[in-house]
């Protein structure tokens, strides 16, 4: 290969293949050897190359030839000359040297002339260059010097560091070079993404790059401890540096397998088994006591026993420090008595191991086992302080969870014995545990559990009390969230406590409590002889068939309570979840019912058929609207309730294409309100004017429509006026506006309908700058109808049209289309569900969509679908945690009853991740 | 009667994977061709001029569909018969500027060509033998309003960016049917960018699956970079385009929209207008965000540079030689000025540091 040098000549494309034309030489692309250094190449199939390389920063460019003609053709073309002449040129003009310190540095860079006479020329002038006396030329040489690259260059540029301060950066420069160079870690971009790091990791302990190795493994197990490559590549990378380290890690990664139950790493047992044999020093034995304390804390926390098992395996009988741990892993891996044994002997000052040694022990020799725990609490109650190494040690072991105190000894001790039905001990045992740690909830429940088997009833129920207290607090602050719940079982056992004391009311309240948490309770009260003296009796029958009423808690059959859930249900109802919403709704008719609110019932079963019927359910929405329509005749029911439900009655009516019947129950909701006199009832009465409103204009009778909305307009002007009104009356305002602009422009009266219109987005501000936001559905209809106007010639309606999208508006364009496409989404599930599709189905199809999945023909272009994964995609590719909660969303999407809420929740998850854009 | 024999040639539809169209489906789908070029979101100028070919020209097959690798978007290949010119024209998508649809003459083996030219697999990213550079003085605070703009308008264009810290299409590496976890780990990866380098961000195209790569470079300049194989089918399609600018006659015309929208200096562009106007810093910082690795660039910075010597520029000519780490140049500007001297002396240190 021959280096041209081509000093400030243009050469373009153009230029270059003419001369390889001209030289035979067929235009023959080829990938560049490194970024942005390697150009072009041109050559031919026989190999014969000429390669141009470019280098920004030496201002030069290399053209190489890989034979002597081709050289000589280039000198004749291009005037080129090369480059060892060059560089040999004498110059005392400052700009020509700085030139030539740039090919030189370029000539290095290019590794062309390695070992080769022009290659010593190169370095000596950069070297020279670096005392020169004019900084510009000096300070050249040093930020080129990196191309010097090894050990002689470094000393140079120290060399004239040491004359010249101000070329310390040069020497920081190359010494790190040096050492990245030596690592191997020289083009590893610096990076956080694990893929990446185990992919070098691999690759560097592949290729025995030991440095490399050990510090992308740190990086990697830094972020994920329990990676198997990680720990390999961390084995592989110490091997040199502490081998009894490395063959702790090596042993650990032995372990792992791969999907078809082979070993991952083949060969990490062989190395393992080499470096455990080879000498090691005291500093080395040090540091891999803490890497090894480390790594064992780190696992257990992850449940990596196997790893754990591979380390200690390696090392046992290696390091005498950590010999206990070692004994107790391998014990505990493998149910060896002997070892555990062993362990506790090693470290009687790690409670945790002489615990795990018992607790095995307790399966062959009890007694043995028993007497040991006795030495165990004594020794924990006498507090012996233990030694550095035993902290360490029972920090290990106890990782991040609770530790070991003699309240929780006692209280396993007490388990234990109530497990083997001695209540009076598990009685003593749990009470000494709760005077060292009064809110140890296994104490409490083992105590309030014997009390009720050992007799002692009355006893027992203080310590229920006290048991569910403590664990309804620590569920309330979600600290048990992952554990069993034991308070269905206590209330069980506690309902059993009252039916023997004979407190029939207490008992089956408790009973229920245990049915709604756990179904097996309404099994276990049939057989359950505690409750012999209530097996006749109607109540407990009905609970233990799980008679929805029959499961009502007496604290529940209030009012008060009913009242509170038809809020819920309405707040489901508002946050697009109308299967919950039906569910509350149903809960509150129940509670009403069994309260004797019979108002109460009607308005809670009406509300349930009208969240049924907006949800496409028609058949049960008809069912509960006929129900509602049945107990709001009851004189009981005051004019305001029956309008309610009349109201709603109506809407069910009308989601069923009944629309005289419709109009019936809107006509006499209207009649009820009107009957009612107060303020607030006025605004019911101008609502139900502008149901029938719409109605009307359904049915063409734009007429009609129009009064309704001339007269519901007056009423609640002064309504919301007044500053007492309720938010929707200021929604209802706005639906008159609209009204009377719909009515109007079926009239053709289009200046009017305009003005409606104009009047009705002003009352949507007023209503913002109130706090009241409009809802969309009611906006899009502003849209709509001020597009209805645009096309029938009405040209301020642009104005008016653009006025109501921006209200639509949150002043973030993506937040804006998330929020339009779940709306739409929205409506197009309200469609498929009233075509009888079931939700099931409607999930996967989102699913499908959102993930890229193939979707049935017919509906792959059903808008928004198309819109959903574009948009999944771009705000996953910005927030790479939302494509994993999106995942798992649309996961959830599929359980029964959480299609609504899964929907909101994905959509809250997306809106978020838009605007923290 | 060439459309017949075309139109009877079993083999060459097999091949080309074609459906020739009746009469009826044609009409329907040149009316959507003309509805939707009608309301393409292009200047009304722009989409005027195209107006007419949807009139003239007849939709006689429908060639193979590419979807959009992340979503469901995507376009369907049609072939047209231009009357006034009787020969086939192909349109990448019913939403492409009609005026710059490539003519692929009346023979199967000119079919056969423009396919081998447009309808290709995707092609290793560094393996793209040729490159085409162009400066965009854009007003943009982030690349975001580009690519959502091509999403939205261009759908002969892949989605699914990736960012500088790829030598190669990241896409690449995906399974035909990904999953959820692929699209997690792609997701997480592929817009990452290279610290050392300007921040870019690239996209393929669907038919020549050329490399669009938008990169943002200091002081507010946009270099938009397409990699592609020449194309020899209709080499007059580019300037059709647009006449504006000298487009190579190879490129491919499914990514030339993408570089129609605001200013567009090529290289050669850049240099006349720096002799023309008076002495400005401009050229310079065009030249090093065009120069990148480009055959000549080191003669042309030092050529830029040194006429912004002795001038008003020249601070500011000096930190965009340091800022691209045009070093010998930097060191040759402070030599030849000595009021720029003790500054370049601090930046020929910094610019160690901060080459992009």
């Amino acid at each position: 290969m021959t280096a041209v040098l081509l000093p400030s000549l243009p050469v373009g494309f153009e230029a270059l293949e003419a001369f390889a034309t001209r030289h035979a030489l067929p235009l023959r692309w080829a990938p560049p050897a490194a970024a942005g250094l390697q150009l072009l190449a041109v050559g031919a199939e026989d190999d014969r190359w000429l390669r141009l390389l470019t280098f920004s920063a030496q201002g030069c460019q290399l053209l190489l030839a890989d034979e002597p003609e081709l050289a000589a053709g280039l000198r004749v073309a291009f005037g080129a000359r090369e480059i060892g002449e060059v560089l040999a040129l004498p110059s005392d003009d400052p700009a020509e040297i700085v030139q030539l310190v740039g090919y030189a540095a370029a000539l290095l860079q290019s590794g062309v002339c390695r070992g080769q006479p022009e290659e010593q020329a190169a370095r000596e002038l950069i070297i020279a260059r670096l005392v020169s006396q004019d900084p510009i030329v000096r300070r050249l040489a040093g930020v080129l010097s990196w191309t010097l690259a090894d050990e002689a260059g470094l000393e140079a540029v120290r060399a004239a560091a040491e004359r010249f301060p101000d070329l310390l950066f040069a020497v920081d420069t190359l010494h790190q070079q040096l050492h990245e160079q030596a690592a191997g870690t020289l083009h590893d971009l610096p990076t956080t993404d694990t893929l990446e790091l185990a992919r070098r990791a691999r690759e560097a302990a592949g290729q025995g790059q030991l440095e490399r190795a050990k510090r992308t493994a740190e990086l990697l197990l830094e972020r994920q401890p329990w990676d198997s490559e990680g720990v390999y590549a961390l084995g592989v990378g110490l091997s040199e540096d502490n081998p009894l380290a490395a063959a702790f890690l090596l042993g650990a990664a032995s372990t792992a397998e791969d999907d078809a139950g082979q070993p991952e790493f083949p060969d990490a047992a062989a190395r393992m088994a080499q470096l455990r044999e080879l000498p090691v020093t005291p500093e080395q034995q040090q540091a891999t006591e803490q890497l090894v304390l480390k790594f064992v804390r780190q696992w257990r926390g992850y449940s990596c026993a196997a790893l754990s098992y591979g380390g200690a395996q390696a090392l046992d009988g290696k390091l005498p420090s950590l010999q206990p741990l070692f004994s107790y892993l391998l014990g505990a891996w493998s149910s060896q008595i002997e070892r555990l044994e062993q362990a506790a002997k090693l470290a009687p000052g790690v409670p945790q191991i002489t615990l795990r040694w018992l607790e095995q022990l307790e399966q062959s020799e009890p007694e043995r086992a028993r007497a040991g725990m006795d030495a165990l609490v004594e020794q924990l109650r006498q507090g012996l302080a233990p030694t550095p190494l035993e902290q360490q040690l029972e920090a290990t072991l106890t990782g991040e969870g609770e530790p070991l105190t003699l309240g929780s000894l006692l209280a396993r001790q007490a388990k234990a014995a109530y497990e083997a039905k001695d209540y009076d001990r598990a009685m003593q045992l749990a009470t000494q545990a709760l005077e060292h740690t009064p809110a140890e909830l296994t104490a409490l429940q083992v105590r309030a559990l014997a009390a009720t088997f050992s007799g002692r009833l009355e006893e027992s129920l203080g310590a229920y009390a006290e048991a569910l207290a403590a664990h309804d607090a620590r569920y309330a602050d979600g600290g048990a969230v992952f554990l069993s719940d034991p308070r269905p079982q206590m209330w069980f056992n506690r309902a059993c406590t009252h039916a023997k004391l004979g407190r029939r009311e207490a008992a089956l309240e408790d009973l229920r409590r245990a049915v709604l948490g756990a179904d097996r309770y309404a099994e276990e009260a049939r057989k359950d002889d505690w409750f012999a003296s209530l097996w006749e009796d109607p109540e407990l029958l009905a609970i233990v068939a799980r008679e929805p009423q029959a499961l009502v808690l007496q604290e529940h059959r209030r009012p008060e309570h009913a009242l509170a859930l038809l809020g819920q249900a309405m707040d489901a109802e508002n946050r697009g979840e109308p299967t919950v919403a039906a569910e509350l709704a149903q809960q509150a008719a129940l509670a009403a019912q069994l309260a004797g609110a019979l108002p109460l019932q009607a308005e809670a079963l009406a509300q349930k058929a009208r969240t049924l019927a907006l949800s496409g359910q028609l058949e049960p929405a008809t069912q509960a609207a006929t129900e509602a329509a049945r107990l709001a005749e009851d004189p009981s029911v005051p004019p305001r309730v029956r309008g309610q439900v009349f109201a709603q009655v109506g809407l069910t009516r009308q989601a069923h294409g009944d629309l005289a019947g419709a109009r019936a129950a809107y006509e006499r909701s209207l009649a009820e309100r009107r009957l009612a006199s107060d303020g607030q009832d006025q605004a019911l009465v101008a609502r139900s004017e502008l149901t029938l409103a719409a109605l009307d204009l359904s049915e063409g009778s734009a007429h009609s429509a129009l009064e309704r909305a001339l007269r519901a307009l007056p009423i609640l002007q002064q309504v919301v006026a007044s500053g007492q009104a309720e938010l929707t009356a200021h929604d209802d305002l706005v639906s008159a506006w609209l009204r009377q602009a719909a009515a109007r422009f079926a009239l053709g009266q289009h200046a009017l309908a305009h003005e409606a219109l104009t009047r009705s987005v002003e009352q949507v501000k007023r209503n913002a700058e109130l706090g009241v936001q409009a809802l969309p559905w009611m906006v899009q209809l502003l849209v709509d109808t001020a597009d209805a106007l645009l096309q029938a010639g009405v040209a301020e309606a642009g104005t008016t049209k653009a006025e109501a999208r921006a209200l639509l508006s949150t002043g973030h364009p993506e937040v804006d289309q998330i929020l339009g496409v779940f709306r739409e989404l929205r409506a197009v599930i309200a469609a498929w569900r009233a075509l009888g599709r079931a939700d099931a189905d409607i999930a996967s199809w989102i699913s499908a969509a959102t993930l890229g999945r193939e979707l049935p023909a017919e509906i792959v272009q059903v808008h928004p679908l198309p819109e959903l994964r574009p948009l999944f995609v771009r705000l996953g590719a910005r927030h790479s945690t939302l494509l994993v909660t999106s995942a798992m969303a649309l996961e959830l999407l599929g359980t029964p009853g959480q299609l609504d809420k899964s929907l909101s929740d994905l959509e809250g998850l997306w809106v978020s991740a838009a605007s923290a854009s | 009667m060439w459309l017949d024999g075309l139109r009877e040639d079993v083999e060459l539809a097999r091949q080309l994977g074609l459906d020739w169209l009746g009469e009826e489906q044609g009409r329907l789908w040149s009316e959507q061709w003309k509805t939707s070029w009608s309301a393409a979101p292009w200047d009304p100028q722009f989409v005027e001029r195209g107006l007419s070919l949807p009139e003239r020209c007849h939709v006689v097959a429908q060639g193979p569909t590419r979807q959009r690798r992340t979503s469901s978007g995507g376009s369907i290949l049609l072939l047209v018969h231009d009357r006034e010119r009787d020969e086939l024209a192909m349109l990448p998508s019913t939403a492409f500027p009609p005026f710059g649809m490539p003519y692929i003459g009346r023979t199967p083996a000119s079919l056969r060509a423009a396919f081998a030219d447009y309808v290709r697999e995707p092609w290793p990213v560094p393996a793209l033998p040729r490159t085409l550079r162009v400066l965009k003085p854009l007003e943009l605070e982030s690349v975001d309003i580009v690519l959502r703009t091509i999403e939205a308008t261009e759908p002969w264009m892949d989605d699914g960016p990736w960012g500088g810290a790829h030598e190669g299409d990241p896409y690449d590496e995906l399974p035909a049917q990904p999953g959820p976890i692929d699209l997690v780990l792609i997701g997480r990866r592929a817009l990452e960018q290279h610290p050392g380098r300007p921040p870019s961000w690239s996209l393929r195209s669907l038919w020549s699956r050329s490399v669009l790569r938008i990169e943002q470079h200091p002081y507010g300049l946009w270099v938009f970079e397409v990699r592609y194989h020449p194309v020899q089918t209709d080499l007059q399609a580019p300037e059709r385009l647009t006449s504006s600018v000298a487009f190579p006659p190879d490129l491919p015309v499914d990514v030339l929209p993408s570089l129609l929208r605001g200013e567009t200096l090529v290289p050669s562009a850049l240099e006349q207008l720096s002799l023309q106007g008076g002495p400005s810093p401009f050229y310079l910082a065009g030249a090093c965000a065009l120069g990148v690795g480009d055959p000549g660039v080191c003669t042309q910075i030092e050529r830029l540079a040194s006429r912004l010597v002795g001038t008003e520029h020249e601070h500011v000519a000096a930190e965009i030689l340091s800022t691209y780490g045009h070093q010998v140049a930097l060191a040759r500007m402070g030599l030849a000025s000595p009021t720029v001297r003790d500054p370049v002396e601090q930046l020929l240190v910094l610019s160690q540091q901060e080459a992009p």
